[in-house]
């Protein structure tokens, strides 16, 4: 069942945005917690070697953040059949990043919710889009 | 592992001028009197100043990579100072080729003893080295060596890993997650074993003779038959599908995309992911990295 709030929203809502700041400490706990252990996400000189201005935000973390934005609105009982990222630009750490969303198409049968997500940076850079179907309810 | 005949290389004549020292005290910084001042010197009980060891060090390394070859990186590489020697004075320096084993990445590891010595040949440095040499790659990325190496198209490694509440804890924190006992969606990113590097079988893409100039994460996508969930025992098995290279504005830019699929204690599959991870290298700028 699709709920309420989802099926007055229809194709076309946009999500409430998120911002996230990033710290160096959350991308060194994001580093832990995912076992990436790239310097380029904790050590700015070898980041630099690597031909990066600084410390750069995992891409994963981006997709971390939209899945969460989405799964969010979506409600409780919300979990992700399909989802997938695209890492067109990088982030430095300490730079906010605006996640956003909308909502592509709704399943009734199927009680589905596709959403287009996509990170913004300050200059206006998409640097991660993606994609997700949500599925509505309980899962097996 | 195969093993190769023990050679010497080239020995080389350096006879260590006073420019040479200034050059060698300005660029390290390095003033210490005992390498340009004869009294100092002479109060120490030397008829003339001493060649800095460094400097040594740094003409040994300079013509090991010449003896080495455009395609080896030095990894390791340790050196000890035995004898103070006079500026002026000859020294002779020489290498030897210990031993040279092939990898499995298609690279070879060659392990060197080195010396300097004096005119009475005496030793003043000896050291040793370990470096890896790549193959030639004619003029562009190895994407044979690669698919090869990655045994593209075929099962690449498999791990089991255990879903705990305390890493689904963490990993939610991470992200700005409610915890549950469902994983974030992104989760199957920390159950990858090419992120974990317990699978890592292209680490020589870090070695080649080219400039890297970025690289990261391509893309990431999944397909769940039912969340991850704390309590769940993933076995994942990890198969490369694509190697391939295209022209960039960073450089050339080398894809490669694997697949892992998850399944759970009962064999039954829970999730299938897609990764694309991309190295850009400028080709035109060779000799070693340093």
């Amino acid at each position: 069942m699709i709920p309420e709030h989802i099926a007055s929203a229809g194709v076309g809502f946009e999500l409430p945005a998120r911002v996230h700041t990033t710290t160096a400490a959350q991308l060194v706990r994001y580093a832990g917690a995912a076992h990436d252990s790239s310097g380029i996400h904790y050590d700015v000189d070898y980041a630099r070697q690597r031909g990066f201005d600084g410390v750069i935000v995992h891409g994963f973390l981006k997709a971390g953040f939209l899945a969460e934005l989405g799964k969010d609105w979506a409600g409780s009982d919300a979990w992700y059949r399909r989802f997938g990222a695209r890492y067109s630009g990088t982030d430095l750490v300490g730079t906010p990043i605006v996640c956003r969303g909308r909502v592509t198409d709704i399943d009734m049968e199927t009680a589905q919710v596709a959403l287009e997500l996509w990170t913004e940076s300050v200059d206006g850079r998409r640097t991660t889009t993606a994609n997700g179907i949500i599925q509505i309810g309980e899962s097996a | 592992m195969t093993a190769v005949a023990v050679r010497d290389f080239d020995e080389r004549v350096v006879s260590p001028s006073t420019e040479h020292l200034l050059r060698w005290a300005s660029a390290a910084d390095d003033y210490s009197p005992i390498h340009f001042d004869r009294d100092v010197a002479a109060a120490r009980g030397f008829e003339q100043p001493l060649v800095h060891g460094p400097w040594k060090a740094a003409v040994l390394r300079r013509l090991l990579a010449g003896w080495l070859g455009p395609n080896a990186v030095i990894r390791e590489l340790s050196v000890r100072y035995l004898r103070p020697d006079a500026v002026g004075r000859p020294l002779r320096f020489g290498g030897r080729l210990v031993s040279a084993a092939s990898l499995a990445d298609g690279s070879t590891e060659m392990r060197c003893t080195l010396w300097v010595r004096d005119d009475q040949d005496r030793a003043s440095v000896e050291g040793e080295c370990v470096a890896t040499v790549e193959p030639d790659s004619a003029g562009g990325l190895p994407l044979e060596r690669l698919r090869a190496a990655v045994r593209l198209g075929q099962d690449a490694g498999t791990f089991t890993y255990r879903v705990e509440a305390n890493d689904v804890e963490a990993f939610a924190k991470a992200i700005g997650a409610t915890p549950g006992t469902d994983a974030p969606a992104t989760y199957f990113g920390a159950l990858d074993p090419v992120e974990r590097r317990d699978l890592d079988l292209d680490a020589f893409l870090h070695r080649l003779p080219y400039e890297m100039t970025g690289g990261g994460n391509a893309f990431n996508e999944v397909t769940y038959e039912r969340p991850i969930r704390v309590g769940d025992v993933i076995t994942v098995t990890t198969r490369y599908t694509e190697v391939y290279e295209k022209t960039g504005s960073r450089g050339t830019l080398l894809f490669r995309v694997r697949v892992n699929e998850m399944c759970d204690e009962t064999g039954a599959l829970v999730a299938t992911s897609r990764c694309g991870h991309v190295l850009s290298y400028r080709l035109e700028q060779g000799g070693s990295r340093p």
